[in-house]
């Protein structure tokens, strides 16, 4: 058991490793313009990104990511809760959440342009409205497969509306909230790229974007490399959340496989 | 956690893959009727009548080729297309040509495919020969380009054309064009966010520019023939490797494509017809901008001339070392 977890340890972090050696290596004498050594990359990656551009672009972006993310998972739980429990609101709503849940969030940039201009309200609507759908659709899901024994012990011990809610209905659809929650940041995070082509080119996507169509094709392979660095740090932060906050699920399920 | 790494593991293996992969183009393979095909990328404007002219009246036919059009996004991604072998021409004009081939991108002209006529910066209506405009709302305080400083004006994209050129004019009326506020916008957000004041100024291109006017905005400049002045802007393009292996072809891709030029010259009524067709605009609103010119050849010294320009206004730390032969068959 032991030896096997460290196996999946090193394969999972030699790998990487390993590819990016090959990159290294292979990119070592590389003339071609769009595929410049790793070499030169990272010497690009860190004269822009540490830390010349942290502040005015690094930092805008998270901003935006962070705040529109917050946004969709506030709304998100909430509209959830209401469309789950409250049977009028699921009949107004449910047609209209799978006619735009159905639309390219990326599609809709021009339309909020023209409603909301292209500062950072836009991108930031743009980011929430695109995340909103994937964790309001979990936590419908969530909610509506708690099971009927725990809601009839919260009637039994005469638990108020406010107490089912927070107590018994919340806790019980977390784990089913968390994944729609992780599958909204993905989608969070394509879209702080996409809503920086247009507006002011500020952001690491609008940055990455203009290296691209400037032919500065090392400026664009260290913006690529920075998303990818910040998508994966971003990943593991969200699963130590989730791990501290369903440490009690996710002890239930290994209880549960023991016995 | 875990469902994490195969994900960046995929990522970084794409990269890998993606940089092994080399820029062979296709070698030129006459079809059993002799027949060779060129793929040529277009960004589907006005000009662009004049290849349509070279397809629709057979030019192309007569040489021998069979050329398929395509539409491409932008004049850069149809330049890494040519680059790679993906397309065997691409329409750019000179601005995108010169950052790419400051960069070291193998590529050399092989036709003109818009510019303006000889001493036509010298005319007295520009926006009749100028396909781009600098537009300002009617009631607008800014009267000349110097008075853009710290504005918002929208161009297509960053560092290209419109944003080059429009820096010039903020330049020689003694502004500094660090000073504008540049946003992305395509034409038509651009076009509305000027009417509702979102944006202070937008540089437009045809039909654009009339679309505007139309709609009652004052045109404050023509950025484009003020910066090139006179000769070839938009120019077809190929990447090194297709000059090698199809040198035959594209001597007649250039042959059928001048005599396209000089027929849509001589017909104006009938290219317009055409560009109002591939851009979807009312003849009229065509008609209404500015004509369209299709030079007959590429001249270095219009090309040097963008080049120092762009050097110049700090959008290339030096002027481009033009390889000798970067204009084919001179």
């Amino acid at each position: 058991m032991r030896n096997v977890a460290i196996r999946n340890w090193v394969i999972g972090t030699g790998t990487p490793v390993l590819l990016l050696a090959a990159w290294w290596f292979l990119s070592a004498n590389s003339t071609d313009p769009f595929f410049p050594p790793l070499e030169t990359i990272l010497i690009r990656f860190q004269e822009l990104w540490l830390f010349d551009h942290f502040q005015s672009d690094v930092l805008l972006s998270l901003g935006n990511l962070f705040l529109g993310f917050a946004i969709a998972a506030v709304v998100g739980v909430a509209v959830g809760f209401a469309t789950a429990l409250v049977p009028p609101v699921r009949w107004m709503i449910d047609p209209l959440i799978h006619f735009l849940r159905g639309i390219p969030p990326v599609a809709l940039v021009p339309i909020f342009i023209s409603l909301i201009g292209f500062g950072t309200q836009m991108r930031v609507t743009s980011i929430a409205l695109a995340a909103l759908f994937p964790t309001m659709i979990a936590t419908v899901d969530g909610i509506r497969s708690v099971s009927n024994d725990l809601m009839d012990v919260a009637r039994v011990y005469r638990l108020s509306r406010k107490e089912r809610v927070f107590n018994v209905l919340l806790p019980a659809a977390m784990p089913q909230i968390f994944s729609g929650l992780q599958v909204s940041l993905q989608v969070a995070f394509i879209v702080m790229i996409a809503s920086e082509m247009l507006g002011s080119s500020q952001g690491i996507g609008a940055m990455t974007l203009l290296a691209q169509q400037s032919f500065m094709t090392a400026d664009m392979w260290a913006g690529i490399l920075l998303l990818g660095v910040i998508g994966f740090l971003v990943n593991i932060l969200f699963s130590l959340l989730k791990r501290k906050v369903l440490s009690w699920y996710i002890g239930s399920r290994r209880m549960a496989r023991a016995a | 956690m875990r469902r994490t790494i195969p994900l960046a593991l995929a990522a970084v293996l794409s990269m890998t893959l993606a940089a092994c992969g080399g820029g062979s183009g296709p070698a030129a393979a006459p079809a059993a009727d002799g027949t060779t095909t060129l793929k040529v990328g277009t960004i589907g404007i006005g000009s662009d009548a004049g290849i349509r002219l070279a397809a629709d009246k057979g030019y192309f036919k007569e040489q021998g080729l069979n050329v398929e059009i395509s539409v491409i996004a932008n004049p850069p991604a149809g330049i890494a297309a040519a680059q790679s072998g993906q397309i065997d021409l691409t329409y750019t004009p000179s601005i995108p040509l010169l950052n790419a081939l400051s960069q070291n991108v193998p590529l050399k002209i092989i036709a003109a495919a818009d510019g303006y006529k000889d001493g036509a910066s010298e005319g007295a209506d520009l926006n009749r020969v100028d396909d781009t405009g600098l537009l300002v709302q009617q009631a607008s305080a800014i009267n000349r380009p110097k008075d853009l400083e710290g504005k918002s004006v929208s161009v297509p994209a960053r560092k290209a054309q419109l944003e080059v050129t429009v820096s010039k004019l903020v330049k020689d009326d003694g502004g500094d064009p660090a000073k504008v506020n540049w946003m992305v916008l395509d034409p038509s957000s651009a076009l509305q966010s000027l009417n509702s004041g979102r944006v202070d100024a937008a540089s437009l291109v045809a039909p654009f520019t009339s679309k505007a006017a139309a709609e009652g905005n004052r045109l404050l400049a023509s950025p484009g023939v003020e910066f090139f002045e006179q000769g070839a802007i938009g120019l077809w393009v190929a990447g090194a490797n297709t000059v090698k292996s199809k040198e035959k072809a594209l001597e007649g891709f250039k042959a059928a494509i001048y005599k396209a030029n000089a027929y849509a010259n001589g017909h104006v009524d009938e290219a317009q017809q055409l560009s109002a067709e591939i851009t979807k605009t009312p003849l009229d609103v065509v008609k209404s901008g500015a004509v369209n010119y299709w030079p007959e050849e590429v001249r270095l010294e219009d090309i040097e001339r963008a080049n120092k320009n762009l050097a110049d206004l700090g959008f290339l730390s030096a002027p481009v070392k033009l390889p000798a032969d970067v204009i084919f068959g001179k």
